[in-house]
């Protein structure tokens, strides 16, 4: 079981926090704006690259979620260095996988969650085309994952953090610049909500994220068919994904712990939900 | 810009061919009655819901005798009929499908709206000359998407809310697709198919004719609950700001149209299949209307549009908050059962 992780600039990099995993997700899908994005490749793409290998670790490189015309040159202009240096490249827009799989054929392809994989049918149609591995659609459940993974294609579940409960064109939170007293790209650093009677989201460039971390640790056994499990902390500060990370390896390695599990409660700022591995609204918690 | 070549009458569908100009105008068939009345104003074509399989409510949707006669009605007036199956379905409901697709096939529909890139190559293989469009809920949102989609089987696609006129004609150029743009619809701050908050807040799991059907969750078949128009606060370390809402706003084009008939959009699409029928029939009066007086004139007196215009928008504003509250209630009493 590969046990994964998203780091969004070099900075969020520290030894620590990248040691409980096998590989690594580069880059800020969410927002082009944030500062060092290792989507924009360059210089800092490349140093990572070469810490991860060198802690013998897989690099893997996210791209922008949701690029438009204006926006394909400089997406392809990243994976064309990636695909050199890179040990697979996520896209979750089936332009860029398109784009990736006809010209570099032998690069590794995930398609990631928000690529919207809901079939069978589609996982067949990717996987005939190239790409690897699928982040199914956030919205499916646990029987439905399994489906997909029948294809043959890898699959890859999030089992821990904040998931898009929506992407869209534009950052939301930069209006209220004003009212927050910082402005992009300096805005998305506070920690900040959106609350509406029982719903807390976190607004994070152009996506918004459950304001609850969904947490499978009590429901890990359930979701062993995977191939790889990913912390979802692109988000995050660098402290959530070295705790967060070391629990669910230890979870993977020695099994179940109550302490680890109340561990893991004390990091959420807004509680637990199972997201939509058991056919519930995303934001209810079953316990295990 | 040639001038008409015929006249039409109210009771036949009309053509909105003129010389080298063409643009289909798409009226909603939330029921029988709105699919006749959708043609008897004007439209060319009319889409409707396939039932459990489209996204919206059931209550919009059809069952398959009603779809026959929709189906009737539409080619009586000469017009089309678009069967919208594009709800995701679950993974393993691939085959039930194929058999509905099957079943629409054989009632001679025009087209089908998908969403599921991999049901489009399916629909393709199965029956290559059975027109696909891809709906506003598979948010294509660049050329190269766009041209995926197009190896998949698709022949049109419907441009999402915000995608600009030259981002649609730089699509439609790369791709060969037509391009289908909603001028009565709303836009909110997610692209629609990307959206998940509905579901997140409240979701009630069911089957219809044993498939699964999913209220709350716009992308697998039920309704939105439309959490974006609740009262948010954005909070952190204090409440930065209160009661506003995410942004989700109805519009109705009017300014825009003619460009995009000179441009090349190719077909005009009214949403709307949950409003009242004669809100709907006013409506596609009313742009069928402004795009003949525009194709034969080559001008159009704005001011006289929009004055009546505005007069539909408030209907459809009270029909509209109406309806979002009486979703607001069932997420609330969703979510107890729950």
């Amino acid at each position: 079981m590969e046990l994964t992780t998203n780091i969004p600039n070099l900075e969020s990099m520290s030894e620590c926090s990248i040691k409980p995993y096998d590989s690594i997700y580069l880059g800020m899908p969410y927002c082009w704006e944030y500062e060092g994005n290792l989507i924009s490749g360059g210089d800092d793409l490349i140093s990572a690259v070469e810490v991860l290998h060198s802690m013998g670790k897989k690099a893997y490189i996210t791209t922008f979620a949701v690029p438009r015309n204006r926006d394909l040159d400089r997406v392809f202009r990243t994976v064309d260095v990636a695909a050199e240096i890179c040990d697979g490249i996520e896209a979750s827009n089936l332009g860029v996988i398109r784009y990736i799989t006809k010209e570099y054929p032998d690069v590794s392809v995930i398609a990631g969650g928000l690529t919207n994989v809901y079939t069978a049918s589609t996982a067949e149609l990717l996987y005939s085309i190239g790409v690897s591995r699928i982040v199914p659609s956030y919205e499916l459940s646990i029987e439905d994952i399994e489906k997909i993974k029948e294809t043959g294609v890898e699959v890859e579940v999030v089992v821990h953090g904040k998931v898009p409960v929506g992407i869209g064109h534009e950052c939301f939170l930069r209006k209220f610049s004003s009212a927050v007293g910082k402005d992009c790209p300096k805005i998305c650093r506070e920690e900040m909500f959106f609350r509406s009677e029982d719903l807390v989201l976190k607004p994070f460039g152009h996506a918004t994220l459950s304001g609850k971390d969904v947490c499978m640790y009590e429901h890990i056994d359930k979701l062993r068919f995977a191939d790889a499990f990913r912390i979802e902390a692109v988000t995050e500060r660098i402290g959530y994904r070295e705790r967060v990370g070391r629990i669910y390896r230890d979870l993977l390695e020695r099994g179940f712990s109550r302490s680890d599990f109340e561990e893991l409660r004390s990091i959420s700022e807004n509680g637990f939900a199972n997201g939509y591995y058991f056919n519930r609204a995303g934001q209810i918690y079953i316990p295990g | 810009m040639d001038l008409p070549m015929a006249t039409t009458s109210t009771e036949q569908v009309r053509s909105t061919f003129r010389g080298d100009i063409m643009v289909e105008l798409l009226g909603p068939g939330g029921s029988l009655e709105m699919v006749k009345a959708v043609f008897k104003a004007g439209a060319d074509s009319v889409y409707a819901g396939v039932l459990g399989w489209s996204r919206r409510s059931k209550k919009y949707e059809m069952r398959d005798e009603e779809l026959k006669k929709a189906v009737q009605i539409a080619h009586d007036y000469g017009g089309m009929l678009r069967a919208a199956i594009n709800a995701m379905p679950k993974p393993g409901e691939e085959r039930m499908y194929t058999e509905r697709l099957d079943t629409l096939y054989s009632m001679d529909i025009d087209a089908v709206i998908l969403n599921d890139i991999g049901l489009m190559r399916v629909t393709e293989e199965r029956y290559p000359d059975l027109k696909i469009v891809a709906s506003i809920g598979a948010s294509i949102l660049n050329k190269e998407e766009a041209m995926l989609y197009r190896e998949a089987g698709a022949d049109m696609f419907v441009a999402d809310c915000k995608m600009s006129l030259d981002e649609m004609v730089e699509i439609k150029k790369y791709t060969g697709l037509g391009v289908e743009v909603l001028i009565h619809a709303n836009t909110d701050f997610t692209y629609l198919g990307r959206c998940w908050m509905s579901s997140y807040k409240s979701l009630k799991y069911e089957t219809i004719d044993g498939k699964a059907y999913y209220v709350g969750s716009p992308n697998r078949g039920g309704v939105c609950f439309r959490p974006c128009l609740l009262g948010w606060k954005l909070t952190g370390e204090r409440i930065y700001a209160s009661d506003f809402r995410l942004p989700n706003d109805m519009f109705l084009m009017l300014d825009e149209i003619p460009e995009m008939i000179d441009r090349g959009v190719d077909c005009l699409k009214i949403q709307g299949r949950e409003y009242s029928v004669s809100l709907i029939h006013d409506l596609v009066r009313l742009y069928r209307n402004f795009i003949d007086e525009y194709i034969e004139r080559g001008v159009v007196d704005m001011e006289a549009y929009r004055a009546e215009l505005d007069a539909i928008a408030e209907k459809r504003d009270s029909e509209r908050l109406r309806r979002t509250l009486e979703l607001m209630r069932a997420a609330r009493a969703e979510k107890s059962e729950i």
